[in-house]
């Protein structure tokens, strides 16, 4: 995992569960490898176990999800402690529709910030470089 | 307050507010002013004709809304059928006068509330039914021969659900025959929102899916007369960003690919076609999406005639409902989305739209609320009974910029409409990959455009308030979950196992063998097998795992 000085970093983008409304995720994903990161999509419909994998094999920095309709805290729940277990494990971000109420849930399985619906790429690149910069 | 905010308003004054850009939303240019040398070759009885003549440009009815205003008609459907059944008969009480009903994700990909897919989704972005039992239940009290249902799922669930419904009128001694509805059952929509191959082939096999449709098609036209099918759905590939002539190309392009389907099977083609009807979006740009509606008819009309050589004058008929775009709303000041919707309707009525579907101005972030769910059905009511644009059958008719651009979008479409024809049609253009990339290139295009300012998005880009969207949603999932996953247990153990056994073999058998397989189907809902049941057996059957 953590890149070696210069290389970009690296963030996995998926949707997890039954919802394919993929449209701000993959907005994200274009903006993020405008801006220097490597980015792999992994594309709807992943079970947790998938994700997991995948950020292994990917050697992810960063785990990003995208959630719209209600599944985020299912979903977390079972994906957060797969991913706590890599060495070092990655920092996990949310955007989608996530009721206030259940933003604490989410922090407290692990999740490092939520962004709601209607936020512009460069929140969470500015986000993700002062993040990762605190890492290196 | 700093002296800069208040002096931005008056600068602004100062500066001259202007357009954003001066093309539609598609991208032609818009002409300064338009005038007789921009219809110049348009002919009246070729092009237009009047309303409920060929080729319909102005309306399939010759008295349009004075015959009979507009069907508000909105979709819903969420936790369970008790959940459901009470929203439906608020609806009908609130003036909605038909019914439009939308299964869970779960239901919807063909599973049931007991399998491990359904975790955390029951209940959500619809209604949970899975069995007929449920059915019924979600149509308690509702007179099944006097109103009309919809149904917006796509097979295998949009057959299952046809069939629970007729299963339903026999056990209520009424003859399947006099049911009323629609039955979307278009496989080549992808259900929200994605467009990938891999939505489409993720949890069930395309071309099955395909031929489930004009199965239905089929049964429907000898067996089910008021029942139709497909409603073919451009609105969700509209909602992925890309423009009102691809809107037409794809939507037509699909419903070419179920004519032709059923062509194949030996139909003729006005047994069938008159039942067709169409689910297109009514977007933001309000004179592009009324040319598109008029564009939509000209075009369906001269192809059903032309190319596919029907005679019955219903099914030239571009029948269409209309479901405002979601896409255009903002969770950001979500009131505004009230104005937003009343343009959008407007566009539809002005449109000639035979039904509306209108979203609440907080669908961005919850589902909608008693509440909004009648304000929705009011800007019906308002612009339908105060506003007087029904008085006149297609009122921008004849407009110069009206013809004008009606013309222009139905050149871009055709050719688009053509170019998906020359790959081998809509399920090519699926496979290959095609549609994908048309879609991305588009997303990219509008966020583009938004980050330049080129186009705005009030509240979000432009406008903005300090503010945290307020996001409600139902967070029932839970509760329904298990209410759900419990019913379908014990469904499942108080039946007659070996005859619900026997009636998935024999759906088995039909989709190997190559059978109608909507009888099979029937007789498996009867014999209590549920919708997961079925749809794994159509899988088995054509050797598709979900992974």
């Amino acid at each position: 995992m953590a890149a070696s000085r210069g290389d970009p970093h690296r963030v996995l983008l998926a949707k997890m569960g039954l919802d394919s409304h993929d449209h701000g995720v993959r907005v994200m994903a274009k903006a993020l490898a405008s801006a220097g990161f490597e980015v792999i999509y992994q594309g709807t419909h992943n079970r947790p176990e998938q994700v997991a994998r995948a950020a292994t094999e990917e050697s992810a920095d960063v785990v990003g999800l995208s959630f719209l309709s209600g599944e985020h805290l299912a979903n977390c729940r079972q994906l957060l402690p797969l991913l706590r277990r890599a060495r070092p494990p990655p920092l996990v971000i949310v955007g989608g529709v996530i009721p206030p109420n259940d933003l604490p849930k989410l922090k407290r399985l692990g999740v490092a910030r939520v962004f709601g619906p209607g936020t512009m790429p460069a929140s969470v690149i500015r986000f993700l470089r002062e993040r990762l910069k605190d890492e290196a | 307050m700093a002296k800069e905010d208040y002096l931005s308003g008056i600068d602004l004054y100062l500066k001259g507010e202007r357009p954003t850009r001066l093309e539609t939303d598609s991208g032609i240019p818009v002409p300064l002013i338009c005038g007789p040398a921009h219809t110049d070759g348009l002919d009246y009885d070729r092009d237009l004709g009047a309303a409920g003549a060929y080729p319909f440009t102005r309306g399939i009815h010759a008295d349009m809304y004075r015959g009979r205003l507009w069907t508000r008609r909105q979709i819903l459907g969420y936790g369970g059928p008790k959940e459901t059944n009470r929203r439906i008969k608020f609806l009908f009480k609130e003036g909605q006068t038909g019914l439009n009903l939308v299964p869970d994700l779960v239901g919807a990909h063909g599973f049931d509330p007991d399998d491990p897919w359904a975790e955390g989704e029951v209940g959500l972005q619809g209604v949970s039914i899975s069995t007929l039992t449920e059915m019924a239940e979600t149509l308690r009290d509702l007179p099944l021969d006097q109103m009309s249902v919809t149904m917006i799922a796509k097979p295998p669930c949009g057959m299952i659900w046809l069939a629970m419904l007729v299963a339903l009128a026999e056990k209520r001694g009424l003859s399947p025959a006099s049911l009323m509805g629609t039955v979307m059952n278009d496989p080549l929509f992808q259900i929200s929102g994605g467009v990938p191959l891999s939505t489409h082939t993720r949890f069930f096999p395309l071309k099955p899916a395909v031929r489930l449709a004009v199965d239905t098609i089929e049964h429907c036209s000898r067996h089910l007369p008021r029942i139709n099918t497909p409603c073919v759905n451009g609105y969700n590939v509209r909602e992925t960003g890309i423009n009102a002539a691809h809107e037409i190309a794809f939507t037509l392009a699909g419903a070419a690919t179920f004519v032709e389907g059923a062509l194949a099977r030996g139909l003729s083609v006005d047994a069938f076609a008159p039942r067709l009807s169409f689910f297109v979006a009514s977007h933001m740009d309000l004179f592009e999406e009324v040319a598109k509606f008029r564009a939509f008819r000209r075009i369906w009309a001269r192809l059903m005639r032309e190319q596919y050589g029907a005679r019955d004058e219903r099914s030239l008929w571009f029948r269409f409902s209309a479901q405002t775009s979601g896409i255009a709303l903002t969770a950001q000041q979500p009131l505004n989305n009230v104005v937003r919707t009343t343009l959008q309707v407007l566009a539809a009525v002005l449109g000639g739209a035979q039904a509306v579907q209108a979203s609440a101005f907080d669908e961005a972030i919850s589902l909608p609320t008693e509440e909004s769910h009648r304000l929705v059905v009011r800007t019906s009511q308002i612009i339908g009974y105060e506003s007087g644009v029904t008085r006149t059958v297609d009122p921008l008719g004849g407009g110069y910029f009206t013809e004008w651009l009606t013309s222009r979008l139905e050149a871009e479409a055709l050719t688009l409409f053509e170019k998906v024809q020359a790959m081998g049609g809509m399920v090519a253009a699926i496979e290959s990959g095609w549609l994908e990339n048309v879609v991305n290139e588009a997303r990219s295009r509008r966020m583009a455009d938004m980050e330049a300012g080129r186009q705005l998005l009030v509240g979000v880009n432009a406008f903005r308030i300090e503010e945290e969207p307020r996001v409600k949603i139902h967070r029932t999932s839970g509760r329904w979950e298990r209410e759900r996953r419990r019913f379908v247990r014990e469904f499942k153990r108080g039946r007659n196992q070996r005859r619900a056994a026997q009636a998935l073999d024999r759906v088995q058998d039909a989709m190997a063998c190559g059978e109608n397989l909507f009888p099979s189907v029937l007789a498996a809902v009867k014999a209590s097998a549920t919708l997961g049941e079925v749809s794994h057996a159509l899988r088995e059957a054509v050797g598709f795992k979900v992974h």
